[in-house]
């Protein structure tokens, strides 16, 4: 199977500093999987994710998304592929605040091409739990109901590969769970999902982790595909050893 | 101390707007001041040179009395006169090139000694030294020529002075100043020749006889010390001396001052509501910038107060900061103001005819912008108020900013377009400031264009306003040619449609020197109010007449002609701005009483079927009669001056106008950028294009400027005509009434929300710069 997304050689230096956020990364990320990417602060995470997403620039290497360099790719281009192939889960929602919340899925299902944009939204906007909030402003709603809304909004169309970054950082432990809870749904449905974390209860909902350190994959962890009947306590003990031995 | 700490710390935070508001305040203090040192030097300049060269109270123009010593010196025996002066004079016509001048040229003989005209430079620039004596075969031409003939130095000018050939050719050596017609609005026009010459042509009228073409006259200026108004030192010199048997015409000093001056109080009248209007935007602007400022510094404002700052320290840190804006505009305009008024009184002197010395009046600038300050600095504490209802724990938390309302605009699949919608519509605070400008810019480029509109391309609205009834084209025979002959030139080339008679004879209205347009169809007459005067014992005069004279309608007055006097009734008010307004109205019934009905005081005007071979023929007729009859369209030549000079005061405004566009759009975009940075990173992450963002943005002005443009253009249709009118009717011209066709309506509010669009766009440049990978950094 060829992989959905993968880098070659990516590396990233920020400006006035001499030291490389991110050093020959290469990684690849097969169509239907969910994986994670972990490492301390400051280790280029986000970093990576911008890279690998098309948000950032990289200084080398290439990153290929179904086969195609999306260095490359112009402004215009690039826009096109955030809107019909890439969605996007941020630490703090992120909703346009001028809109609803189903005006926000909407908005992203007219960019990404859905024939009925509206139907659309509301239907994933149900499945996240948050129909009751349609019609709200994202200020009139909680955080873990935002959030929601945002992964329904980044799940719009066609959706190839959804990116997440730190999805529960700013939630409290009910929504976390619910959050992780819509995640893995959506990975068992078939969706390829990249996510960055430094919460091993969240990693250890992934199907692969990937462990970052100093710019470079310094290490690789395959975890069983996670169900509601997967042993949760083995699975996070397995988890942190790995982690404790990449000094973590 | 610390209220200078935080002032800097404020500068530097809104130096954008800060620095926008300097612009505007810039801006608007140059137009203040430049009208007023416009109008205020070309004002003190007028008056100094014609006291100067001692012009006087009231100069009188009259012919067919010798060398006129006896008439100055009866006139210097009147009562109350306290000086008079006289100058050696020749009336003609003339012709320059292919064109002939539509009223007659005085030629005036050089006399250095007591009238000492200056001499200007052959690109107008600056003073010459003025001769000892004019060469003969040379003369010196009023600046204006320039640019109603073309006239350069080196050119020739004919004057027919007798029939059979007998003209005189004169090489211009120079442009001089005159100070009392000078100006392209003045019909009449002086040449300064030399003494010899001025005799030779005398001794050819002579011996001329009834063949002669031009007059020996004076010029008599006539100083009463300012003791008498116009109209008392016209009845004393008419009742004590026999001028009224030789007058061409008189004028007093105000009048034509009010002729020299025209152009330049056009000028100030239209900037000063201009700079009215730019004032009202900069208060719009400043508004709009305190309020986003304070939404943007709430939380800072918030900590401070948590600190113990009270609302006194941050209203006045918000006054100090915006002030140290203002008040540096304010003066950069005021300096500015010179050497722009400066350049734009050079700029005219073609049409003006003078080299007007910029002065800025300091003292009442000054003033006025400290009027401003205390208008903005009161404004400014107005809209700081609501610091003082500033929560501190509210506002550290941002819970105090105004939310986003739900709104009820769809979101279709037309993205830019509807987020543009929905973003103005729950947002409409933020673009009052746009709103208000447009109205404001739509509602003066609206009584710009009417303005513009009313002229017409080739000044038809000033033309008729100056004329007392239409006409295509009027001739008048000089001598023995029949009008029969006229007509026959004319028919070869279109069939004439209809015609009348007009003759512009002196007469003394109540005592005061006036000029009748007597009329054979009183029914012509451009009527205000009132009716026509069809009966012999009935006139209709102008407006300024009847504010001069204290008269209305239904009331007798006393005229006064060359064959005696009678009392005669005002049926009712028309226009004529000639003579600044200074007409009466008359039937030729009317006008027999008392005058001369000789064939030589009329001018036929034709209304011809084709009138786009008008100029077709004036050539023919000016070819076949030459000299012999004089010839004039519904124009004259100093209007092609004055319609440059319009289109370039037009110009001027239109740039202003899309100057202060573009700041307010800078402004509110860049504002309205700071704001929504997360939402527009936001809406990129999730794949829409920058372009089309950027489109979207642009879209919100047009919206928040047509919610403007369409109540300007709505108001500019109700009142740029009485204000534009009014402006009018300082100037004698009565009946301003621009008709404009329907683009014509619409256009200012099109252009402004065009200006708007296009700037607005400019302005979210910041879009595609927009750091997305912020977002995912948790900004």
């Amino acid at each position: 199977m060829e992989a959905i997304l993968s880098a070659r050689g990516v590396h990233k230096t920020f400006p006035g500093s001499e030291n490389r956020v991110l050093s020959d990364v290469n990684l690849e990320i097969m169509p239907g999987e969910f994986v994670a990417v972990m490492g301390r602060s400051g280790a280029g995470k986000s970093t990576l994710l911008y890279a690998l997403s098309g948000m950032d620039a990289v200084d080398g290497g290439q990153v290929f998304y179904k086969g195609k360099d999306i260095t490359k790719l112009a402004e215009r281009d690039m826009a096109r592929l955030r809107a019909k192939e890439f969605g996007f889960v941020f630490q703090q929602a992120h909703l346009v605040s001028s809109l609803t919340l189903l005006e926000n899925a909407v908005v992203a299902g007219h960019l990404a091409g859905a024939k009925d944009a509206r139907a659309e939204a509301e239907s994933w906007l149900t499945r996240v739990g948050v129909a009751g909030a349609i019609g709200r402003l994202p200020h009139q709603v909680s955080g873990g109901e935002a959030q929601r809304a945002a992964i329904a909004r980044a799940m719009m169309g066609a959706l190839g590969l959804l990116f997440a970054d730190e999805p529960t950082g700013s939630l409290n432990k009910r929504s976390t769970q619910d959050v992780l809870d819509i995640l893995s749904t959506i990975s068992a449905g078939g969706q390829t999902i990249l996510m960055v974390t430094h919460d091993v209860r969240c990693a250890m909902r992934a199907g692969r982790v990937l462990y970052l350190e100093d710019g470079k994959i310094a290490g690789e962890m395959q975890l069983e595909p996670y169900s509601e009947n997967a042993d949760l306590r083995g699975r996070e003990a397995r988890l942190t050893a790995w982690l404790s031995a990449l000094s973590w | 101390m610390e209220k200078r700490v935080l002032i800097r710390a404020g500068l530097r935070r809104h130096r954008g707007a800060v620095l926008s508001l300097m612009l505007l305040a810039a801006l608007t203090a140059l137009a203040l001041c430049g009208v007023l040192a416009v109008s205020q030097s070309a004002r003190m300049y007028v008056n100094s040179e014609t006291a100067r060269l001692g012009m006087g109270d009231m100069t009188l123009w009259v012919s067919g009395a010798g060398d006129g010593a006896a008439l100055a010196g009866d006139a210097a025996n009147v009562p109350g006169v306290t000086g008079v002066r006289a100058q050696q004079i020749i009336y003609s016509e003339y012709e320059i090139g292919e064109q002939e001048s539509d009223s007659e040229g005085q030629l005036i003989a050089y006399d250095p000694a007591n009238f000492a005209y200056k001499m200007l430079e052959s690109d107008l620039s600056g003073y010459a030294d003025a001769p000892q004596d004019i060469a003969p075969g040379e003369l010196y031409a009023g600046a204006a020529m320039r640019s109603m003939f073309g006239l350069d130095v080196g050119e020739t000018i004919t004057f027919p002075i007798a029939r059979s050939g007998g003209k005189v050719t004169f090489t211009v050596a120079g442009h001089f100043e005159d100070p009392l017609m000078g100006s392209s609005m003045t019909g009449m026009k002086s040449f300064l020749i030399s003494k010899s010459d001025y005799d030779a042509i005398a001794k050819m009228i002579g011996d001329a006889g009834s063949n002669g073409l031009a007059r020996r006259g004076q010029m008599i200026h006539v100083d009463a010390g300012g003791a008498m108004n116009a109209a008392e030192l016209s009845r004393a010199i008419l009742e004590h001396t026999s001028i009224g048997a030789h007058l061409e015409f008189s004028h007093s000093a105000g009048v034509l001052r009010g002729f020299m001056l025209t152009l330049h109080n056009v000028f100030s009248g239209l900037m000063a509501a201009f700079a009215a209007v730019l004032l009202l935007v900069t208060l719009v602007v400043l508004g709009h910038a305190i309020g986003a400022g304070i939404e943007q510094d709430a939380a800072d404002m918030g900590r401070l107060a948590a600190m113990g700052a009270d609302s006194g320290l941050l209203r006045g840190v918000q006054l100090g900061m915006y002030a140290l804006g203002i008040a540096p505009g304010l003066a950069l305009g005021l300096a500015a103001s010179g050497p722009v008024s400066a350049a734009l009184l050079a700029m005219t002197v073609d049409t003006t005819g003078l080299l007007v010395p910029a002065r800025v009046p300091v003292g009442l600038c000054v003033a006025v912008l400290v009027a401003a300050v205390a208008l903005l600095v009161g404004f400014i504490w107005l809209r700081t108020a609501k610091i003082a209802h500033l929560k501190p724990i509210e506002a550290m938390r941002g819970t105090n900013r105004t939310a986003a309302k739900a709104c009820a605009t769809p979101i279709g699949s037309m993205l830019a377009l509807s987020l543009a919608v929905r973003q103005v519509a729950s947002g409409a605070r933020r673009y009052a400031g746009v709103v208000l400008t447009a109205l404001l810019l739509t509602l003066f480029a609206s009584m710009t264009g009417r303005i513009a509109s009313w002229l017409g391309p080739s000044g038809e609205g000033l033309m008729d306003a100056f004329n007392p009834a239409d006409l295509h084209i009027a001739a008048q025979p000089m001598g023995d040619t029949p009008i029969d002959a006229v007509d026959t030139v004319i028919m070869q080339h279109s069939e004439i449609t209809d015609r009348y008679a007009l003759a512009m004879p002196s007469v003394s209205v109540n005592s005061v020197n006036m000029t009748a347009n007597v009329i054979t169809q009183p029914e012509r007459f451009h009527m205000l109010a009132g009716e026509t005067c069809m009966g012999e014992d009935e006139i209709v005069v102008t407006e300024f007449v009847a504010a001069d004279l204290g008269v209305s309608i239904g009331e007798r007055v006393n005229i006064a002609g060359p064959r005696g006097s009678g009392a005669y009734t005002i049926t009712g008010i028309y226009q004529c701005a000639n003579d600044m307004g200074a007409n009466i109205g008359m039937s030729r019934e009317g006008y027999i009483r008392i005058g001369e009905d000789r064939p030589q005081i009329w001018c036929e005007h034709y209304f011809i079927a084709d009138p786009q071979r008008q100029g077709e023929i004036m050539a023919a007729l000016g070819e076949t009669f030459g000299g012999d009859v004089y010839l004039h369209e519904n124009s004259w030549p100093g209007l092609f001056g004055i319609l440059a000079a319009m289109d370039a005061l037009t110009m001027a405004e239109y740039l202003l106008t899309a100057v202060f566009v573009l700041v307010v759009t800078m402004l509110t975009g860049g504002k309205l950028l700071l704001f929504e940075r997360r939402d527009l990173c936001i809406l990129r992450a999730m794949g829409m294009s920058s372009t089309r963002l950027r489109v979207s943005f642009a879209l919100r002005f047009v919206f928040a400027g047509a919610a403007g443009a369409l109540p300007g253009t709505a108001a500019g249709a109700i009142v740029t005509d009485p204000l534009a009118g009014y402006l009018m009717r300082l100037y004698g011209i009565s009946n301003f009434a621009s008709k404009p066709g329907a683009l014509a309506l619409v256009m200012p509010g099109l252009m402004v929300t065009a200006m708007f669009a296009v700037f607005g766009y400019a302005a979210s440049a910041g879009i595609k710069r927009a750091d997305l990978g912020g977002l995912i950094a948790g900004e």
